[in-house]
């Protein structure tokens, strides 16, 4: 019997994988979750990223999925400069990570055993989200060298949507390739979040005790 | 000569950006990487402290409560910047003496309208 992880997981999120024979956990965009114990995580991509990062000596780790919205100031290969903080596409790309990395932490990884595989960031759109995956890719790239985390694998840009498995407590990945699309639900599911993730943005929580 | 503020948090990008911010804003800036590594810095006496909450080693409470046995910096107004939102954690912060809480993600300007306000 797999060991569970000792975490609040949503019931909706969680699934038996009869393939695999894992318990497994769904991610949708905005989403991250971290196990302690042998389940599987498992995100569908298009544009958006997911980081899977985990501790390689007890296996805590975790994914999440992150699409940073196309911004003008964001060139590429310069998506992480310093004076572009003030951009919303940097600031969505940070919480995404540090959420993912802390919760690592406070279950007991430690950041010096970390290992990250990235994923995603297709051109899979027209016009409005066509270069949005590239940005992405050199976001996170960039992230991973500045916390200096190991990036151990990577299969990103390219035209396809993704279909991403991870079991952290072995660091194994499983990736389907979505070559047919019947429907446009990964691209719907991608701007949808991107709606909220802006709207949520625009005032910060500050309390002054 | 601007004011020095200490920042900490166990983030490397975190650290450059506001940094940079602090800065561009003409504070003089020390960094640090958690809590123990904060407490290290104690020896000088700053205008205010900036940190994280979640950090391996000492974490942003108990860095909040070595803070305030330092005699150099036991007046100093402390601002907590982290993921963390619930009321719960806030209320340990505000127990601890922490001044401010800043949820992140935020924008640096805020960051640096809350100092000037506390500072100002």
């Amino acid at each position: 019997m797999a060991r569970i992880s000792d975490v609040n997981i949503k019931d909706e999120e969680l699934y038996w994988d009869h393939r695999f024979k894992r318990h497994t956990i769904k991610l949708l965009p905005g989403d991250f979750d971290v196990v302690n114990g042998e389940e599987m995580l498992v995100t569908v991509l298009g544009s958006c990223i997911a980081a899977c990062i985990r501790d390689i000596k007890n296996g805590i780790g975790g994914m999440n999925h992150f699409l940073l919205p196309a911004d003008k100031k964001l060139n590429n290969g310069n998506a992480h400069q310093l004076n572009t903080y003030d951009s919303d596409a940097t600031r969505y790309g940070d919480l995404a990570m540090e959420q993912l990395i802390n919760n690592i932490i406070s279950m007991g990884g430690r950041r010096e055993n970390f290992e990250a595989k990235i994923f995603g960031g297709a051109r899979m759109f027209k016009a409005t989200l066509s270069n949005v995956g590239q940005q992405n890719i050199e976001f996170v790239k960039d992230y991973l060298k500045t916390e200096k985390i190991r990036l151990v694998s990577n299969d990103t840009a390219g035209t396809q949507a993704r279909k991403v498995y991870y079991i952290p407590s072995t660091g194994d990945v499983f990736l389907n390739r979505i070559t047919r699309v019947n429907n446009n639900t990964i691209e719907e599911r991608e701007k949808q979040y991107l709606t909220e993730a802006k709207s949520a943005d625009t005032n910060a929580d500050i309390t002054f005790f | 000569m601007g004011k020095k503020v200490l920042f900490v948090d166990d983030s490397a990008s975190m650290r450059q950006v506001v940094g940079i911010a602090l800065k561009n804003a003409g504070y003089e800036v020390d960094t640090a990487v958690d809590g123990q590594d904060g407490v290290s810095k104690l020896s000088e006496r700053y205008a205010a402290i900036i940190s994280d909450l979640n950090m391996p080693n000492m974490n942003g409470i108990e860095f909040i409560k070595a803070i305030k046995q330092n005699p150099n910096n036991k007046f100093a107004p402390i601002i907590m910047l982290t993921t963390e939102s619930s009321d719960a954690m806030k209320k340990q912060g505000q127990a601890a003496g922490a001044k401010v809480w800043i949820v992140k993600p935020f924008k640096p300007d805020q960051l640096i309208g809350v100092l000037g306000k506390l500072l100002g």
